[in-house]
Formats: C-alpha cells, structure tokens, sequence
C-alpha cells in the first residue's frame, strides 16, 4: 500500500474520532449534586461527642457503684477494669477508630475519704508522650520514664479535626461491706 | 518524475493537510467550547433536630426522677419508658417514633434495627413520609452480654 493512502486512511479515522468526541460532548450531562453533606457530618460528629459525654459519665457511676465494695487498690483496679469494658463497647462513630480507642487510656485519681467512707473519682483523657532517651558520655543510651500528659481526643473526620475533651468526676462509696459489718457489730 | 510518484506525492500532500487542520480546529474548538450540563441540586437534611432532640431527652431529669439515659440504662421495661417520654413531649408539634434496641454496630452509618426493638409512633404519621433517622447510646447499669443499648428516633413530615 502506498504511504500516501495510509496517511489518508489515518486522517480519515482522526476526523471520525474527533467527531464523535464532539457530538458525545455537545449533548448536556445530567447529574445531582447533594449540598450539605458536610454540614450533616459537622452535626452528627458534635452531637455524638455530646452522647459519648454522657456515655463516659453514667459508665464511670455504674463501674463506681459495681466497685462500691472494695477500697483501696481493689477498687482502683475494678473500676478501671469495668469502665473501660463498658467504654469499649461504644459504637464506633468515625472513620480514624484508632484515636477513639485511645480515649480509654484516661488518667484516673482517687481520693479515698476514711471518715465519710466516700472516694472522688476522676478521670481525664491521657496521652502518651514518647519516653525519653539519653546518651551519657560513654555513649551508652538510657531510656526515661514514659511522660504522661493531660490531652484530648482528636476526632478525625474526612471533613473535619476537632478536639473533644471528655471527662468526668463523681463520688462513690467504697468498703461498703465493712461498713455494713461494723455497723451490725456496733447494734449488737 | 515518473507517474506514480506525482500521484503518491499528491495523496501524501493532501494527507498531511487533513492532519494540520484536525490539529488546528482541535485546538481552536477546545478553546471555544462550552461544556453544559444540568444539575439537580439536593439539599440534605443535617439531622439537627434529631439528634437535638434525642440528646436534649437523654440529658432530661425532668422525665423521670433521675437522667434519662440513667434511668433507661437502669430499667428493662422499655415500653413504660418509651410511653412515659412520649407523655413528656405530648405538646411538642412533631411526627416521630422512638424506639430502643440491643444492637448497632456503627454509628458512621446509621443504625439497623432488629425485629427485637420496642418501638412508640408520636403524632399522625399517615401520609408522611420519614426524612432522618438518628440514633444515640445508653449504658446499661447490669451488664452481663451487652453494656449499651440505643434510642433511635425517626422524623416525619
């Protein structure tokens, strides 16, 4: 075949592919477009971190009262054990689930009251700040303690990152038997 | 010049000017083309009012003696509590159903609720079509299986 036919046919399939670019083009696209998607997200976030407020608050009363008859160190452990199983078992309510776990890594105080027989709970959002490393003069590497900080929990959405501080503090008893004990001791 | 190389020559000339003008009307139409599409634009409901709602009743100690997400986390009568919010929003102008259930799995999507639920309709929802759901979670106080159960609310309008 001669080139000058080749070149011919190949124009001639350019302009019949660029023909059918234009007229699939020239036809007007029909789609939808959703306004306010981003806004409901904004909205269901800040409500449910309201919810997990309220979730972190009535499971700290249940973990306390479940605790009520220890004291000491037994009612530490107890009340951390079954508040953080309680806590697990929120829905997960954004995509990065990874931080929201880490919430659950609080920083707990007791202040056991001897007299009145009642302990203040507290518990705050706890980060982990990467231990400390030293290098000596003889070059030998020593590793500090772990730094722990008073933080948040940073919800990372696709829309959004907003910090959420969830906390709470109540007054429980504690060595509630004992009292109980005593009490029929002292009646008879 | 032998015949059939003129006539080669003349295919190869007029070939190379179709190819020179697809190129310059490509580039010519591509600068003055007008894209046109139609778009239905949607606007959807931020759930608001739902979720509002469903907090503002669970943070209440006006409905019973206590909070109410305490005392739905406390009590497994779900039918009498369902009842007695119902009572409490007699006055509020708004079509909903509540409802409480063992189970939901995620809160990025909204909840499926199971055939096990109690559910209470507030407001005539006939002809009504439902435009949001939410769901929020409660700690149950005896937590033998489960720790939490949810209160779902849908509207109507």
């Amino acid at each position: 075949m001669k080139k000058g036919i080749i070149i011919l046919l190949y124009s001639i399939g350019l302009v019949a592919v660029l023909s059918l670019i234009l007229i699939s083009t020239y036809e007007p696209q029909n789609f939808t477009v959703e306004i306010g998607k981003s806004q409901k997200e904004l909205i269901k976030l800040t409500e449910i971190s309201q919810n997990y407020q309220t979730f972190v608050e009535d499971s700290a009363n249940y973990a306390a009262y479940d605790s009520r008859f220890y004291s000491g160190n037994d009612f530490e452990t107890n009340f951390v054990l079954e508040f953080e199983e309680r806590m697990n078992e929120y829905p997960k309510f954004y995509k990065d689930f990874t931080i929201f776990e880490y919430s659950v890594n609080m920083d707990y105080t007791f202040e056991f009251d001897d007299e009145t027989n009642l302990v203040k709970v507290s518990g705050f959002p706890l980060k982990i700040v990467d231990s400390k490393i030293y290098l000596s003069s003889d070059d030998v590497i020593f590793e500090g303690e772990e730094e722990l900080i008073r933080s948040y929990i940073l919800i990372n959405s696709s829309i959004i990152n907003f910090k959420f501080y969830p906390y709470f503090e109540l007054y429980s008893e504690y060595n509630v038997a004992n009292i109980e004990e005593n009490n029929e001791e002292g009646n008879i | 010049m032998r015949k059939g190389s003129v006539a080669s020559m003349i295919e190869i000339y007029f070939g190379v000017m179709i190819i020179m003008f697809i190129f310059v009307s490509s580039i010519y139409f591509s600068q003055q083309g007008e894209f046109r599409s139609n778009a239905d634009v949607i606007a959807v409901n931020s759930g608001f009012e739902c979720y509002n709602n469903l907090n503002n009743i669970l943070k209440s100690d006006k409905i019973f003696d206590k909070k109410t997400s305490l005392h739905l986390g406390e009590s497994d009568d779900d039918l009498t509590n369902l009842n007695k919010i119902d009572q409490h929003l007699l006055n509020l102008n708004l079509n909903f159903k509540l409802s409480i259930s063992e189970d939901c799995e995620s809160f990025e999507e909204n909840c499926e609720l199971d055939d096990s639920y109690t559910t209470i309709s507030h407001g005539d929802l006939s002809n009504k079509e439902k435009v949001i759901s939410c769901s929020l979670a409660i700690s149950k106080k005896v937590c033998e299986e489960d720790c939490v159960k949810f209160l779902h609310m849908e509207l109507y309008k």
